[in-house]
């Protein structure tokens, strides 16, 4: 993931003229070698289509950028309009995003291609925009100084006007025309963080009153004219296929108008979402399934697991080693050493986004349009190249607001489906599916196990061994598009780096260690982690805090459980274990002083303490809980966090609460289940999730540093169940080292009673 | 082939020729292209598609339009021409919204506690919010609603 220099040189490309009804319009375009920039004069097209580039400036002085990053609850849409207001000296207030049609120009500079993930969009795009903004402001004003025959080194930008000598200014509005003929700027100097107005100050979302007052819109609520929908079947095995459908019966159900079977699937094809729904459900089919011996369950899944872990994994399921510090058999062997061992594990979690799984698509003989929520725009004109060989700038893919995805909605299946299918009907048609499919047919967090070896002398960790094992994330990503003969490597090949399975250079899957003290933060002499893959038929994918979900769980647990084994302070063990890292000791401390560490809780209430590094950030988490033999309720938690130069405070607050709550909420109750080769799950009543009885006090203490800006929530989350577990074991002695954490003899019980 | 159904709807008397059967929530989205009110679960279960009929908040994936008795107000309904409804003036306030998909029926189902009843304390208030929000801004759903509730911003403690 080369992070692309920006201080190339910005280039001059004129591209078509674009603009908004009645209004002359700045179009300036940031690609991946530069700024360039077109000039326009009004054209009347939809909305979708006016802005080919990033930015436009119209008759009232209002700027409207195209968002880049998909808006799905992390608030890119008020990130990146501060980025560009700061420097393009506008009022907050004056601009507004709109979500792109994605191109290539759009790509974002640390993920190499064009998605949003990995906690990437800021520090993507945190210098190009501020460039872009910079670069149009330069131009406005050497515009107002030509037309004021006066040097522009007399004027300046201020609140959306330029000012010149003798107390005149001008508004953008009226600079706009005459930018036109400037050549772009080279390497304009952006202010200093001492100057900022907008950027690290809480700054209101500008999307709130929107998603408000119902009137903001999702991919879910787009429709285009003349679509129709289809409402899909999945094999509900893993791997079978379908084998004969008895379509009587759905095309009994008013508005059905057709079916169609796919290799994986059956679509209903109707006039009206329900129609189609119905129609689904009223589908007969019979499953060619696969052969019994290689159907899996939970018991054959966990003895894969146990298997992985004790290294009698053969050929690509072998134990590998994965990091290695220092002397680890000999530091087990030191004499006087105090040696502890413990087993974990998490199961399979499903995203069970907000919004259902839904994309529209129109495949025409000379391109693509897709309307859909996604996170990965260009896997999808990738895809659709692969499948029906249109080129990029042929395939149209239209960003729209997602409701919520952690991950989940960077898989392109959906898209896909809906591909396929406009192919067949001539038409546009949008795929859906009812909530018991989407659980059904996720890409789920993997489940994992992890076998813990460690060894304390004089109140130190002197040997640490990790072996974990669970599928791999990047192996299974992205099988599904075999179903369409895809060839991965051609993907791969399109995609670049950190395109389909690009990732996958190692011989273990990277992600699969994440969270092992491979990331080390603490000092440990002598580590060693190594992991194993299982393979087993079911589709996995990213899942907000991806490999730390699973390893952060066992290290940090097992830290604790180290501390007492040595009769430790589990605080005063692990300020030693961070004596180099000096932000985490300050957030540790931070957090320690906020929850009143010195003060010795009443018995029956216990704290625990969590700390990770993902995303170049420090996150702290303690978690206080009262808890009895049978059962236990989260009374407080403090989160402390440094994650850098702070862009808007109010929403990395916001994204912190989220985040520790959302993996809250997965260490209590989240479990997918597998049995005879299918999920048991069916929907949100029988995979649980946190409601607000059951969410504690939390508190959030922001201590950010001069850092690169680095996002927060995907840490948030995977604190939550290893501090939750080590305060249940501070509370009443019970050490649960198997998530999720309640069960029916050790219930939850709501905060709010 | 359906009957005509008539229903009103944000004040407006609206006539559908869809089965009875048909969910509110699909006859408001589809029908009359009102999408502020979201689907999710479909069962009942997470409370995104709540609507108001006659002031009381239900789960509109679950209520057939044929049985709907009375008038229905959506999100789109639920500010006066005076302005905002009070929970959604705390709501926007409090930064509440992340992905904001849950978020009309949050407020749908915090306005109808709050507006049926005046000075209910904080925990009763709180104990019959039941929506699911996968964001997770639990946090400050409860700030707004004790905000809206006219208690203060105070829940703990
Ligand atoms: S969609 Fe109606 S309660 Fe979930
Ligand atoms: S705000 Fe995203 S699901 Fe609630």
């Amino acid at each position: 993931m080369g992070q692309r220099s920006m201080t190339e040189a910005l280039q001059v490309d004129r591209r078509r003229f674009l603009g908004g009804a009645g209004a002359v319009v700045l179009t300036l375009a940031c690609g991946d070698r530069g700024i360039a920039r077109t000039f326009g004069v009004p054209e009347p097209v939809a909305t979708e289509q006016v802005f080919s580039a990033w930015l436009s400036i119209d008759a009232r002085g209002m700027v409207t950028l195209v968002n880049a990053e998909a808006e799905m609850g992390q608030g890119t849409n008020t990130a990146m309009a501060m980025l560009v207001a700061e420097e393009l000296e506008i009022p907050w207030g004056r601009i507004t995003t709109v979500p792109m049609t994605a191109r290539p120009i759009y790509t974002n500079p640390a993920f190499g291609m064009l998605k949003t993930g990995a906690s990437l969009s800021l520090k993507g795009r945190y210098l190009q925009l501020r460039q872009l903004g910079a670069a149009a402001r330069q131009m406005l004003v050497e515009a107002a100084a030509q037309e004021w025959k006066v040097p522009s080194q007399a004027c300046r930008a201020v609140a959306g006007e330029v000012h010149g000598p003798d107390g005149r200014s001008t508004p953008y509005s009226s600079l706009v025309a005459g930018a036109a003929s400037l050549p772009v700027p080279q390497d304009v100097p952006l202010k200093p963080r001492a100057d900022w107005a907008i950027l690290g100050k809480p700054q209101a979302r500008i999307d709130m009153a929107d998603k408000c007052t119902g009137k903001a819109r999702y991919g879910f609520d787009k429709t285009v004219p003349g679509m129709v929908q289809a409402a899909l079947v999945h094999a509900p095995q893993f791997g079978a296929r379908v084998k004969a459908v008895d379509s009587k019966a759905a095309l009994a159900v008013a508005g059905v108008t057709r079916v169609i079977a796919l290799d994986h699937a059956v679509a209903c094809i109707a006039s009206t979402s329900w129609s189609a729904l119905q129609g689904a459900d009223a589908l007969v089919i019979e499953w060619e399934n696969p052969d019994p011996a290689a159907v899996i369950d939970d018991a054959k899944i966990d003895a894969m697991l146990r298997n992985g872990v004790a290294g009698k994994g053969q050929g690509r399921n072998a134990l590998i080693p994965a990091h290695k510090v220092g002397d680890p058999a000999a530091g087990f062997a030191q004499p006087g050493v105090l040696a502890v061992s413990a087993e974990y594990s998490t199961p399979y979690l499903d995203h069970a986004c907000m919004e259902p799984t839904s994309a529209i698509a129109h495949v025409r003989p000379d391109g693509i349009d897709v309307w859909s929520s996604t996170q990965s725009p260009a896997m999808i004109y990738h895809a659709a190249k692969l499948l029906y060989g249109f080129e990029a700038d042929k395939v149209r893919v239209h960003q729209q607001p997602i409701g919520s995805s952690f991950g989940r909605r960077a898989q392109i299946d959906g898209e896909l489906e809906a591909m396929v299918l406009s192919r067949i009907m001539g038409g546009p048609v949008r795929a859906i599916r009812a909530r018991s499919e989407d659980i059904q047919h996720g890409f789920y967090r993997p489940a994992s196990r992890s076998t813990l070896r460690g060894a304390v002398k004089d109140g130190k960790i002197v040997a640490w061994s990790h072996r974990c094992a669970s599928q791999s994330l990047l192996d299974n990503y992205a099988r599904y598009f075999r179903e369409y003969g895809i060839d991965l490597k051609e993907l791969d090949k399109l995609t670049g780096p950190a395109g389909a399975s690009g990732f996958n250079f190692a011989p273990f899957d990277l992600m699969s260690v994440d969270g092992t003290p491979s990331n080390a933060i603490y000092a440990i002499p002598n580590v060693e982690v190594a992991s194993a893959k299982i393979d087993v038929p079911i589709p996995t994918g990213w899942f907000r805090g991806v490999g730390q979900t699973n390893n952060l769980f066992a290290t940090e647990c097992f830290v604790d459980e180290l501390a007492y084994a040595a009769g430790q302070d589990t605080l005063a063990f692990r300020k030693v274990l961070l004596s180099g890292q000096p932000r985490f000791l300050a957030a540790l401390d931070r957090a320690a002083r906020e929850i009143g560490w010195d003060k010795k809780p009443a018995k029956g209430i216990g704290r625990g303490i969590a700390i990770t590094n993902m995303s170049d950030a420090v996150t702290v988490a303690i978690v206080e809980v009262a808890a009895s033999k049978s059962g236990f309720e989260i009374r407080r938690a403090v989160l402390a966090v440094d994650n850098g130069i702070v862009i808007n405070p109010d929403v990395v607050e916001a994204q912190t609460q989220g985040g520790f709550l959302f993996g809250l909420g997965a260490a209590l109750w989240g479990r997918i289940s597998i049995a005879q080769g299918r999920v048991e799950q069916t929907g949100f009543a029988d995979y649980r999730l946190l409601t607000l009885q059951y969410c504690p006090a939390l508190t959030v203490i922001q201590m950010p540093s001069d850092d690169p800006p680095s996002t927060i929530s995907e840490a948030a989350a995977t604190v939550a169940a290893p501090a939750l577990a080590n305060a249940i074991f501070a509370a009443n002695g019970r050490r649960l080292r198997d998530l999720p954490i309640a069960r029916d003899d050790f219930e939850c019980r709501a905060t709010v009673a | 082939m359906a009957d005509i159904i008539t229903v009103t709807v944000n004040g407006e008397p609206r006539e559908l020729r869809v089965p009875p059967e048909m969910p509110l929530v699909w006859a408001l989205r589809e029908e009359l292209g009102l999408t502020g009110t979201k689907l999710s679960c479909g069962i009942g279960v997470c409370g995104a598609c709540t609507v108001h009929v006659s002031g009381k908040a239900v789960r509109s994936c679950v209520t057939p339009i044929g049985e709907v008795s009375g008038p229905v107000t959506t999100i789109e309904g639920l500010s006066s021409p005076g302005g905002l409804h009070p929970v959604q003036k705390a709501w926007i306030e409090n930064a509440v919204a992340q992905c904001g998909f849950c978020q009309s029926g949050f407020i749908m189902a915090a306005a109808a506690l709050v507006d049926e009843a005046p000075g209910a304390q904080p925990a009763e208030l709180l104990q019959q919010m039941t929506n699911i929000c996968r964001c997770s801004t639990f946090s400050r759903v409860r700030l707004a609603m004790m905000v809206a509730a006219g208690h203060g911003a105070k829940i703990h403690d």
